[in-house]
């Protein structure tokens, strides 16, 4: 018979497997990251160049450069080059965020030379032609009013207003308005110094990743580039509001959405990966502490979860969630009161224990498969640090003890020390 | 080419393992053969709510999450009108945990009143948060309620009516438990870094002894042939006026089904395609076009959905999209634009084969269509499509008296 009642014997691996990238540095200092793996014949390269909203003189000036790289070269028109990448199945993605500008091709190793060509001719050749930009810009604007009528976009970009200050480019301001201001010489000056001036960091995923550097370098490693990045004179201080208490009014929504958290110490300072540990025991995970008391307890809401987000130059935690428009002051409540059980009592082993496998696994999965371990490296590129930081993690999440964490919530989860942001119909 | 093996246990649960060695975790899968397609059109978003509730615990073990997060894995399910599939990924050394714990609720649950509490009013905020409280979140549910007469796809899996999720008793729970979950209801399918004979004992082990129950046949009514065009006019709180038009078209396994799949993706799968070319760039008449098929087994619909520019009527948008539609019907897709769409669908079986959990469910999806095997005729099917075969199923699908339209305004 089979005993049903005893949860069959684990095992949870103490040490890890970590994939170590072939580094290879071009002529022109180009670094780039080669990662081997997995049987199917494709490639994945992915490009970092130091070109986010940090970089840009006014809003949407990064974002938009980035997004419109692909809307026609010297040489091509933009559907010559969407033609490109579609007909040989390969995908070509944009965007950008607050730090940089990224450009990525997955493509079959068959059609690797010519995606990797033309993906050079759109990272240093595009000249923004006036009517296709027109074009985009209307229909990114209809987006953006689409989009900034949700509560949750209502709600995260005033919480970045509140964390950073207004002005800091990590504050999310973009109006409307915006997007008619914005003009094509400012994309272009915008392209000149931050991608063809600058060297990109380059990491290639697949099952022979080698294939590609021959054609990176030629098309990447010998053009010149500016010695020194601009980035080590440019700073902006945090300037977190005030006020500590936002909210931010629709009527008629049916649920609010929360944002709570403050600014924290991002890698290098001790208490970093600690923090990573209290913010997942918090909410971070199914069965995380607030999602035990405010969905499964109290079915308050769909989801909720918390977390620390790193950008380069600063962290933050949050605490997200979005709850029926009558219960919003009750989840609040409850909210606190997780928090502040945080602070006032040690947790459990049996708890803590849970909460090291779960996150076990969860670097395990974050290296699994190439196309999994080539986004959680360029993570970590990112910010300066390399998979080895998986390691780190790991000591950190197998060390740490139920003092030390509440010694961290102490320091860092007291009801002074948080911003709190509700978009929707909640008031006062 | 994606090798596996299938046994079948006494009880009739069909096992499929597919080893692969690439990853250092195992997913196991379980899909029931129970869907929204399978509920009383009174008591509708109960195969979804029923998802929940197999999370709150079976016979023999109270909580279900925290073994599979002990055993340092993550857990998560869907239900669609067709299936409803749960699956979790883990360490491949701890696989037991995960057999131990979808056998102990494929056995049983818990059915407790506080459990159906709770998830009842999770579900409701999920129907608020992805549907009510969302601009154009309830565009899919009018779509179908428009679209079907009597088919149960007329619904959404969420449900037709909050209401029904609210009245939902206990005795409902048990009911479909008993009806739908059940070994001979089910595919059990484990991929990534195993040994097949060692799956195969653990399935012995885990299910060989639960019990085979009555599941009813499905016997579902037929959805009569469209014979003549339907329109709806709604008015919502949202920022750009939206125009929907549907079109009844073939189940996945019908012959027709793949030339369909390859029309969408010539009229807007990528940049390069005809409608965003046309339609959103050069004529700049809609924010958002996409054209998409439901992916149904029983006769799905085939939908263009756009977002209209402002100061565009919907007259001008309906006829832009009709002369797109109209094109298919008259004009042979030349080779070139016909081969450019058929290596997309090729490049992304390849990359989609990456992961160890997609395999998984593909098994476990065409085990339930009739025979694991079709994962490895996926794409001959899409290559045999001829652009012959696309204009005949253009002009059997793209017919006025076959369409449904869906006028979304804006409020003034």
């Amino acid at each position: 018979m089979t005993d049903r009642l005893q949860m069959p014997p684990i095992t949870v691996p103490d040490k890890l497997a970590v994939p170590e990238p072939n580094k290879v540095v071009f002529p022109n200092g180009t670094e780039v990251w080669l990662l081997e793996g997995g049987s199917q014949e494709l490639c994945k390269i992915d490009f970092l160049f130091d070109a986010g909203s940090w970089y840009q003189s006014a809003n949407l000036v990064a974002g938009l450069t980035n997004a419109f790289l692909n809307q026609g070269t010297r040489n091509s028109t933009a559907q010559q080059s969407a033609e490109f990448f579609d007909s040989r199945g390969a995908y070509l993605q944009q965007s950008a965020d607050q730090q940089y500008g990224f450009v990525s091709v997955l493509t079959l190793n068959t059609y690797l030379d010519d995606i990797l060509a033309k993906t050079a001719e759109i990272i240093f050749e595009p000249v923004f032609p006036e009517m296709e930009c027109r074009a985009q810009i209307a229909k990114k604007k209809q987006q953006f009013r689409i989009e900034n009528s949700k509560v949750k976009v209502m709600a995260q970009k005033r919480f970045s207003q509140v964390l950073f200050g207004e002005r800091h480019p990590y504050a999310n301001t973009n109006s409307l308005d915006d997007y008619d201001r914005l003009t094509r010489e400012q994309m272009i000056a915008f392209h000149e110094k931050n991608y063809r001036k600058k060297r990109p960091r380059i990491v290639v995923a697949g099952n022979r990743p080698e294939q590609a550097l021959k054609q990176l370098e030629s098309l990447f490693g010998r053009n010149e580039v500016e010695a020194e990045p601009e980035e080590t004179s440019l700073s902006f201080p945090v300037a977190s509001d005030p006020e500590h208490v936002h909210w931010v009014e629709k009527a008629d929504a049916l649920q609010s959405a929360i944002r709570i958290g403050r600014p924290v110490p991002g890698y290098g300072h001790p208490d970093f990966e600690g923090l990573i540990v209290l913010s997942t025991l918090l909410g971070g995970y199914f069965g995380s502490r607030l999602m035990t008391k405010l969905r499964e307890e109290k079915g308050y809401t769909y989801g909720i979860g918390s977390g620390i987000f790193i950008l380069r130059n600063a962290a933050y935690f949050s605490i997200m969630t979005e709850v029926g428009a009558g219960v919003g002051m009750a989840a609040l409540n409850e909210i606190a009161n997780e928090r502040r059980r945080l602070i006032a009592e040690a947790v459990s082993d049996k708890e803590l224990d849970l909460v090291r496998n779960f996150m076990t696994g969860e670097i395990l999965r974050s290296i699994d498969g190439i196309l999994a371990t080539s986004e959680t490296l360029k993570a970590f590129l990112e910010n300066d640090r390399d998979l080895q930081q998986l390691n780190k993690q790991l000591q950190t999440i197998r060390q740490i003890t139920p003092e030390r964490l509440q010694e961290l919530a102490h320091r860092y989860l007291h009801d002074d020390q948080l911003w709190t942001v509700v978009a929707g119909p909640l008031g006062s | 080419m994606i090798e596996f093996e299938k046994m079948k246990l006494k009880n009739g649960l069909t096992v499929i393992v597919h080893p692969d060695d690439s990853t250092p975790m195992a997913a196991v899968n379980v899909m029931y053969d129970v869907g929204a397609r399978d509920e009383d059109p009174e008591k509708t978003g109960f195969a979804h709510l029923f998802e929940h509730l197999m999370f709150g615990g079976s016979m023999h073990v109270p909580d279900f999450d925290s073994p599979v997060q002990q055993a340092g894995g993550e857990n998560n399910a869907f239900t669609t009108n067709d299936v409803t599939n749960y699956y979790i990924t883990l360490p491949a050394p701890n696989i037991e945990t995960a057999f131990w714990l979808e056998s102990d609720r494929m056995l049983e649950l818990a059915f407790s009143q506080r459990s159906l509490d709770v998830q009842r009013n999770v579900v409701i905020e999920e129907f608020k948060q992805r549907y009510l409280n969302q601009p154009y979140g309830d565009v899919s549910s009018l779509i179908r309620e428009l679209g079907y007469t009597v088919h149960p796809y007329r619904w959404p899996t969420i449900g037709r009516d909050i209401s029904h999720i609210e009245k939902a008793r206990l005795d409902d729970v048990r009911d479909f438990f008993y009806r739908h979950y059940a070994p001979n209801n089910a595919v059990l399918v484990v991929s990534g870094k195993v040994e097949t004979e060692s799956v195969f004992r653990l399935a012995e082990k885990w299910f060989g002894d639960l019990p085979v129950r009555t599941v009813p046949v499905r016997n579902l009514p037929v959805e009569p042939e469209q014979s003549a065009p339907r329109e709806q006019r709604v008015e919502r709180d949202v920022p750009f006026d939206g125009l929907y038009v549907s079109y009844h078209m073939d189940r996945k396994l019908g012959s027709d089904y793949h030339a369909a799949d390859l029309i969408s993706d010539i009229l807007s799968n990528g940049n390069s395609s005809r409608m965003y070319r046309r339609l959103v760039m050069e004529q700049q008449l809609f924010s958002e076009l996409d054209a998409y098929i439901s992916g149904d087994t029983d006769p799905g619909l085939f939908t263009v959905a756009g977002k209209l520019m402002a100061g565009v009527d919907f007259d001008r948008a309906l006829e832009a999209i009709r002369t797109e539609l109209d094109e298919m019907k008259t004009t042979l897709v030349p080779d070139n634009e016909l081969k450019k769409v058929i290596n997309k669908v090729e490049a992304n079986l390849v990359y989609s084969e990456t992961s160890y959990l997609n395999k998984a469910m593909s098994l476990a999806t065409y085990e339930l269509l009739g025979d694991a095997r079709m994962i490895n005729q996926r794409f001959d099917r899409y290559r045999e499509v001829t652009a012959d075969k696309m204009r005949e199923t253009a002009r059997k699908i793209f017919r006025e008296e076959n369409s449904s339209t869906l006028y979304y305004s804006r409020k003034k």
